[in-house]
């Protein structure tokens, strides 16, 4: 019974360790990725200045302001399923542009600028015929670590002329019916309360 | 070359439950992200863990070997996965099919499971279903995510995304749960998944670890090393009797003293318990002469023939 007690009480030691572990440790990670998809209709998406993949700069504010919605789209180059999607999103983007809106893309794999990722990001959106553009900022800026809180690729997030996000961010490809209807809702709503 | 004490042995299959118990949590240490409704991304998720578990499960600590091997091999950068695939023939060749008895999370789940006390059937007769893992390894692990790509070079992960039950238990089911994100995203290949989680539920109350047996391509893998795997069962046979208590005992439906490094062998050590004498017990490194695969042995060896056992009482 000794044995059987020590065993048991190594093994809660190592569940209290967990717990504490994870207290200090995932933090950061975790509380990042609740809070985009908590409640975000009260949030704003992080300013950020950065580029385009050809180099460009843009920064958030221009952009967002230039129109009634942006839809933001978070994917990497290696992710089936946002590649899968990438023609569907430069169609949406030619859709979007007759209302007053755009789309942009975020490639997870080419923030901080990284040439390769770059140059691999560019030669997956030539192969799908996606034109629209694509932007990338700082890792360590507040864009950054809200990016870094995203695990779930697709995202996408649809934003208004004021930077506020609008309705939930859709996880997973949006060519599913069900994702497409959402967003579309969505960009509807940001287009309403604009002329509003 | 192996003495290890006779003690060690029936100590390592008494505590195995307690083993598996510790290693599921120590691969799954971010238990709060449960409540989260996140993932843990930090460094250790470079890391493959030995079993099967989700890279997708809240508390995850590392990544799933399957999982990572199909990512990698299924991007159009990657051909093929030189770190993992090192990697886990490193493992095999460690510790062969002792992940599955002591390290995996999702073979200790069906275990649990096994406990229910309801009808319990007998695998034997079903012994060719065990090669049927072999095929999930070399087509839903290596081929499919290699071969069927779409115009960007992509392959699915076909196994996480098609078969694997640990994926939805571990990480789907958690997941939907506090995160409406992710339970907007749940259609038809989810019910197909959770249905599969339901078959392997059922038929765990009812036969011994029956993914393990037929459909686990990790096992499968592993099973590759079980031959030459420093962690190996031997049997001493100056000390068996014959008297068959290993092979009734034994759940994976292995013979030890004739095949004690069958592929379908995990290493669980019920024989090392049943055995009246003491001859069966766990070892590393190569085994002595006399040990070697029962098949073959007839006669007790005699000191002249057996260089290891000069001096020593039969």
């Amino acid at each position: 019974m000794n044995r059987t007690k020590f065993a048991a009480l190594l093994l809660t030691a190592l569940f209290a360790l967990s717990l504490a572990a994870c207290g200090a440790k995932s933090q950061p990670d975790t509380t990042e990725d609740m809070a985009p998809s908590a409640d975000a209709s009260m949030q704003q998406f992080p300013a950020f200045e950065g580029k385009d993949l050809d180099g460009n700069a843009v920064n958030s504010q221009d952009l967002f302001s230039e129109n009634a919605v942006t839809v933001v789209n978070f994917w990497f180059t290696t992710c089936g399923p946002c590649v899968g999607e990438l023609a569907d999103l430069d169609a949406l983007n030619k859709e979007l542009q007759k209302q007053d809106g755009r789309l942009i893309g975020i490639n997870a794999f080419t923030l901080d600028g990284n040439e390769t990722a770059v140059a691999e990001a560019k030669d997956v959106l030539a192969k799908t015929g996606a034109s629209y553009t694509n932007v990338y900022f700082d890792s360590d800026s507040e864009a950054g670590t809200f990016a870094s809180g995203v695990y779930a690729y697709p995202t996408t997030y649809v934003v208004d002329r004021s930077g506020n996000l609008v309705g939930e961010p859709i996880l997973g490809a949006v060519t599913e019916p069900k994702q497409m209807e959402s967003l579309k809702q969505m960009i509807q709503q940001a287009i309403d309360q604009d002329k509003g | 070359m192996d003495k290890r004490p006779f003690g060690v042995s029936r100590l390592l299959s008494r505590c195995r439950g307690w083993i598996q118990a510790g290693a599921a949590l120590l691969t799954n240490l971010h238990l709060p992200n449960f409540l989260r409704g996140g993932l843990y991304q930090g460094p250790g998720k470079r890391l493959c863990v030995p079993g099967l578990n989700c890279y997708s499960c809240p508390a995850s600590a590392g990544a799933c070997p399957i999982g990572a091997f199909q990512a990698v091999v299924g991007s159009s950068k990657f051909h093929f996965s030189y770190y993992i695939t090192g990697l886990l023939i490193l493992l095999g060749v460690l510790l062969g099919r002792f992940i599955c008895g002591f390290l995996c999370p999702f073979g200790w789940f069906q275990e649990l499971l096994y406990k229910i006390p309801l009808a319990k059937r007998s695998t034997k007769a079903l012994y060719p279903l065990t090669w049927l893992k072999y095929l999930v390894l070399l087509g839903m692990v290596v081929l499919l995510p290699m071969l069927a790509v779409n115009q960007a070079g992509l392959g699915d992960p076909f196994f996480c995304k098609y078969l694997c039950p640990q994926g939805v238990l571990e990480g789907a089911i958690p997941l939907a749960l506090v995160n409406p994100g992710i339970r907007a995203t749940l259609g038809d290949l989810f019910l197909w998944k959770c249905g599969i989680l339901l078959a392997v539920i059922l038929c765990s109350i009812a036969f011994f670890r029956p993914f393990c047996k037929w459909l686990c391509p990790l096992g499968a893998f592993y099973a590759l090393f079980n031959q030459i795997s420093l962690v190996r069962m031997q049997v001493d046979q100056t000390k068996c009797i014959s008297c068959g208590k290993c092979a009734k005992a034994c759940k994976m439906d292995v013979d030890v003293t004739r095949t004690p490094d069958h592929t379908e062998c995990i290493r669980c050590g019920m024989c090392v318990r049943a055995c009246p004498t003491g001859a069966v017990r766990f070892c590393c490194g190569a085994p002595s002469g006399k040990a070697r695969s029962g098949a073959g042995q007839t006669a007790q060896p005699t000191p002249q023939t057996d260089p290891t056992k000069q001096g020593e009482k039969p």
